[in-house]
C-alpha cells in the first residue's frame, strides 16, 4: 500500500476497562506528510485517546487506524523509528537518570554505534538549546527544561512524524512562545509532520496548517484552516472551546455592523485595523 | 523491624558475605524466573519499590516505621517482591541510610516478609474479606521476617565461623535472648501498625481497583 | 527519611569540591579501603582518629557536617540495641564496635553525598541482572516523583482533619487509604512508563552511564585518603 498520507483514522470506537466509550467519528482524521495538524478540543473530548491510537498504545474496538501505511497497534515496530512523541506529563516520559542518558535512550536501544549516538545526541541538544544540561540529573530540572529534554528525546532520531499531547501544559507565556518558535523552526528545517493535541486555543495559530475540532465523546465536528475554524466563534463555543479574545472581539464588531474582517491572531488584527483606518482616511 | 538497622563493622565478616551471596543467588533466581515477563512488570517493580521506600518514611513510634513489605509481597508475588526488597535496601544503603555491607542480610530479612505474603493472602482470602485477610497476612509475614532477623542476630552472637560449629555457646544464646527481650515491644508495635495499614490499603484497593489484587 | 534522601541527592548533585569531582569508581575504592581499615581494626584510638579525619574530609568537601553526622547516627542507634544485648561489663569491645559504626556510617554518607546517583548506581548495574540494574534507576526516579505527590497528599489530608493523632484507628485507616492512593497512582504511572519505554524502543539498559569511571587528578583525594587510612591501621596495630 502506498502512503500518500502520514496518518489516517476512520471512525474509531474504543471502550476502556471502566466501560467509558470514545467514538472518534464524524469526519475522518487525515494528516498529509509535512503537514502541521492541531487537534483542538476541551478536556474529555478524546484528544489523548486519538493520539494513543496513532501511537499504537490502544487498539480500536471498531474502525481503522493507519500510520505510514501500517496498523500501529499491530506493527509499531515497523514505524517506531519514524515516530517521535512528547507526552503531556513529561515526568512520565523521562526514563533515564541524566539528560544525556535519556536523550540517547532510543538510539542506544536501537543498537546505534556509540560514536554515532554521541553525535546524534550532541546535535539534537544543540538544536533544542539544552547542550549545557547534558550531564544534569533529570529530576532536578525545571518544568520547562524537562519539556525540552522530552522534546530532544523525541527528535534525536529525526522522526518523520512528531506527536505531541498538550506540549504547553504548565509553561508560562514566554516559554510557550519559545517552544512554538522552536517547533516551527524544526518543522521548516526537517519537513517533519506534526500532530499536536491541545485545548489551548492561543497556541493554535502558531502551530497549525490544519485544525480538527473534537467535542465531548470524541466526535470530530470540524476540519479546516485556522482562519476557517476561528471564523465561527459560535461553533467553537458550542464545542465547549473558548475562542481567542481577538476572534470574539472582531466577531462581535461584525455583528454590530463594523465589518473589519475575521483575524485569527493579534498580528492579523493589527493588519486589518491598519487597512481599515487607512481606507477611512483616504475616503 | 523488618530489616537490620545495623551499621558496617559490627557483624562478623563471614555473616555479611554469606548474606550477600544468598541475596545475590535469590535475586539471580528471581530474575531468571521472570526473564520473559513483559517490561511492564519491571516498571511495576520499580513503582512499588518506590512506594515501599516512601512507606518506610512513615514513623510509627520511637525507632519503628512501616515497611509495606507484606503489601508489596501480595501485589508482586515472591520473586519480584524479593527483587523489590533488594532494590529498596540497596537504594537505602546507597543513600547513606544503613550499612553497605549488610545490604544482603537486609534483603533477606525484608524478603522473608515479602515472600510468604501472596500465598498466605490467597489462602486467607478464601475465608475472609480482603481487609481482614490482609491484616493476618501482615502478622504472618512480619513474624517470618522477625524470625529471620533473630536467626541473623543469633548467628552474629556466635562470633566467628569456628564458634558457629562449636556446640557450647551459652553466652551467645543469652545475648540473643536479651536481644529478643529488648526488641519485642518494637516488634509488637510494628506488627500492629503494619496489620492495620495493610488491612486499610487492601480494603481500599478492593473497593476501588479490585483487578490489582490477586 | 524521604527528606533525608532528597537532601543527600541535592548535596551530591550540587557540590563541586575536589571530592565531588573525583570519579565514582575512585570513591567506591575509597569506601572499600576505609571499610577494610575499619573492619580489621580493634583499636579505639585508631577508629576515633579515623572518625575525626572523616569529619575533616566532610568539611573540606563542603557537605554540611551537622546533617551528615545526624544521618550517619541512624544505623548506630540500632546497632546500640544489639550491643546492649551482648554487653558483658567490659567497655572495650562495645566502644570499638560503636566507633566502627560511626566511622563506617560517615564513610557511606560521604560517598553518597558527593556522588550523583547515576554514577553511583552505574557500576552496580553493570554486574547485576538487567532487572536489578534497570530496577535500581527506575525505582530511584519513581521515588522522587512520588515524594512530591505524597507530600501534597499528606498536607491535604491534614488540612481536611485527617492524621490528627486524636483517633489512632481512624488515623491508620486514613494513612492506609493514602498509601492505597499512592499504590494506584504508582501502578498507573508504571503502565504509562511501560508504554513510553515500548514507544522509545527499550531493549537494553535504561542508563548510558558514561562518567562513573573517568579518572582525573581529583581521584587522588579519595584513593589517597583510603590508602593512608589502611596504612595507618597497619602501622598502629600491625597485623
Amino acid at each position: 500500500m502506498t502512503e500518500d498520507y502520514a496518518v489516517r483514522v476512520s471512525c474509531v470506537r474504543h471502550v476502556y476497562a471502566d466501560r467509558t466509550q470514545v467514538h472518534l467519528c464524524g469526519l475522518d482524521f487525515v494528516v498529509q506528510k509535512g503537514q502541521r495538524v492541531v487537534i483542538l478540543g476541551p478536556n474529555g473530548s478524546g484528544k489523548s485517546t486519538l493520539l494513543y491510537h496513532i501511537l499504537g498504545l490502544l487498539e480500536p474496538n471498531e474502525g481503522d487506524v493507519t500510520v505510514f501505511g501500517v496498523n500501529p497497534a499491530r506493527s509499531f515496530n515497523k514505524i517506531r523509528e519514524r515516530v517521535g512523541v512528547v507526552l503531556q506529563n513529561v515526568d512520565e516520559q523521562i526514563l533515564a537518570p541524566t539528560v544525556w542518558d535519556d536523550v540517547s535512550f532510543s538510539p542506544r536501544n536501537y543498537g546505534y554505534p556509540e560514536p554515532e549516538v554521541d553525535r546524534m545526541v550532541d546535535a539534537v541538544l544543540e538544536e533544542v538549546g539544552i547542550a549545557h544540561l547534558k550531564d544534569k540529573v533529570c529530576h532536578l530540572l525545571s518544568g520547562g527544561e524537562k519539556r525540552k529534554v522530552a522534546l530532544a528525546g523525541a527528535l534525536v532520531l529525526k522522526p518523520e512524524l512528531l506527536v505531541m499531547d498538550e506540549p504547553f501544559e504548565g509553561l508560562d507565556p514566554t516559554s510557550k512562545s519559545d517552544l512554538s518558535a522552536l517547533l516551527n523552526e524544526l518543522h521548516a528545517k526537517n519537513g517533519m509532520t506534526m500532530v499536536t493535541a491541545t485545548h489551548d486555543v492561543h497556541a493554535v495559530p502558531d502551530l497549525a496548517d490544519l485544525v480538527y475540532v473534537l467535542v465531548a465523546g470524541g466526535e470530530i465536528t470540524a476540519r479546516g484552516s485556522v482562519e476557517d475554524i476561528f471564523a465561527d466563534a459560535a461553533r467553537l463555543k458550542a464545542s465547549n472551546i473558548e475562542p481567542p479574545q481577538i476572534v470574539e472581539l472582531f466577531q462581535r464588531l461584525d455583528e454590530e455592523g463594523l465589518r473589519l474582517g475575521r483575524p485569527s491572531s493579534v498580528e492579523d488584527a493589527v493588519a486589518l485595523l491598519k487597512a481599515a483606518l487607512a481606507g477611512r482616511e483616504s475616503a | 523491624m523488618t530489616h537490620l538497622h545495623i551499621a558496617d563493622g559490627v557483624l562478623p565478616t563471614w555473616l555479611w558475605i554469606v548474606g550477600f551471596a544468598l541475596a545475590f543467588a535469590f535475586a539471580a533466581g528471581a530474575s531468571f524466573h521472570h526473564r520473559h515477563d513483559r517490561p511492564d512488570r519491571l516498571t511495576l517493580l520499580a513503582a512499588l519499590g518506590a512506594v515501599m521506600l516512601l512507606a518506610m518514611s512513615v514513623p510509627i513510634g520511637p525507632l519503628v516505621h512501616l515497611s509495606f513489605a507484606p503489601m508489596v509481597g501480595i501485589l508482586l508475588g515472591p520473586g519480584l517482591g524479593f527483587l523489590a526488597a533488594l532494590l529498596v535496601n540497596a537504594t537505602l544503603a546507597l543513600l547513606g541510610h544503613g550499612g553497605l555491607t549488610v545490604v544482603g542480610l537486609n534483603a533477606l530479612v525484608l524478603g522473608a516478609a515479602v515472600a510468604p505474603a501472596r500465598p498466605v493472602y490467597r489462602l486467607l482470602r478464601k475465608r475472609m474479606k480482603p481487609g481482614r485477610a490482609g491484616a493476618f497476612t501482615a502478622v504472618a509475614a512480619l513474624a517470618c521476617s522477625v524470625a529471620a532477623l533473630y536467626v541473623v542476630i543469633a548467628l552474629a552472637n556466635r562470633g566467628d565461623l569456628a564458634s558457629l560449629l562449636a556446640d557450647d555457646d551459652h553466652a551467645g544464646a543469652q545475648a540473643t535472648g536479651r536481644f529478643v527481650l529488648f526488641s519485642s515491644p518494637f516488634w509488637v508495635l510494628a506488627t500492629v501498625a503494619e496489620a492495620l495499614v495493610t488491612s486499610s490499603v487492601l480494603s481500599f484497593l478492593a473497593r476501588v481497583r479490585p483487578e490489582l489484587l490477586p | 527519611m524521604s527528606h533525608d534522601l532528597a537532601l543527600v541527592d541535592t548535596w551530591a548533585s550540587a557540590g563541586d569540591s575536589a571530592f565531588h569531582r573525583a570519579s565514582a569508581l575512585s570513591k567506591l575504592l575509597f569506601v572499600a579501603l576505609v571499610l577494610g581499615a575499619i573492619l580489621s581494626s580493634t583499636s579505639p584510638a585508631f577508629l576515633a582518629g579515623l572518625y575525626a579525619a572523616l569529619c575533616v574530609l566532610v568539611l573540606i568537601s563542603r557537605v554540611p557536617l551537622g546533617p551528615a553526622l545526624l544521618l550517619s547516627l541512624y544505623p548506630v542507634l540500632f546497632s546500640a540495641l544489639w550491643l546492649l544485648s551482648r554487653w558483658n561489663g567490659d567497655w572495650t569491645m562495645p566502644l570499638v564496635l560503636v566507633l566502627r559504626s560511626l566511622a563506617s556510617s560517615l564513610t557511606a554518607v560521604l560517598l553518597v553525598a558527593s556522588t550523583p546517583y547515576p554514577d553511583l548506581f552505574a557500576p552496580i548495574a553493570r554486574v547485576t541482572p538487567r532487572l536489578v540494574g534497570d530496577g535500581l534507576f527506575l525505582t530511584y526516579r519513581a521515588f522522587f516523583l512520588l515524594v512530591a505527590r505524597a507530600d501534597r497528599m499528606w498536607t491535604a489530608m491534614k488540612l481536611r482533619g485527617g492524621l490528627t493523632g486524636r483517633g489512632l484507628p481512624r488515623d491508620f485507616r486514613a494513612a492506609g487509604e493514602g498509601l492505597g492512593q499512592l499504590v494506584i497512582h504508582s501502578y498507573d504511572r508504571s503502565q504509562r512508563l511501560y508504554a513510553i519505554m515500548h514507544i522509545r524502543g527499550h531493549s537494553g539498559r535504561v542508563c548510558g552511564c558514561r562518567h562513573w569511571a573517568e579518572f582525573t587528578a581529583f581521584d587522588l583525594v579519595p584513593v589517597g585518603f583510603g590508602l593512608a587510612a589502611l596504612a595507618m591501621r597497619f602501622w598502629m596495630e600491625g597485623r
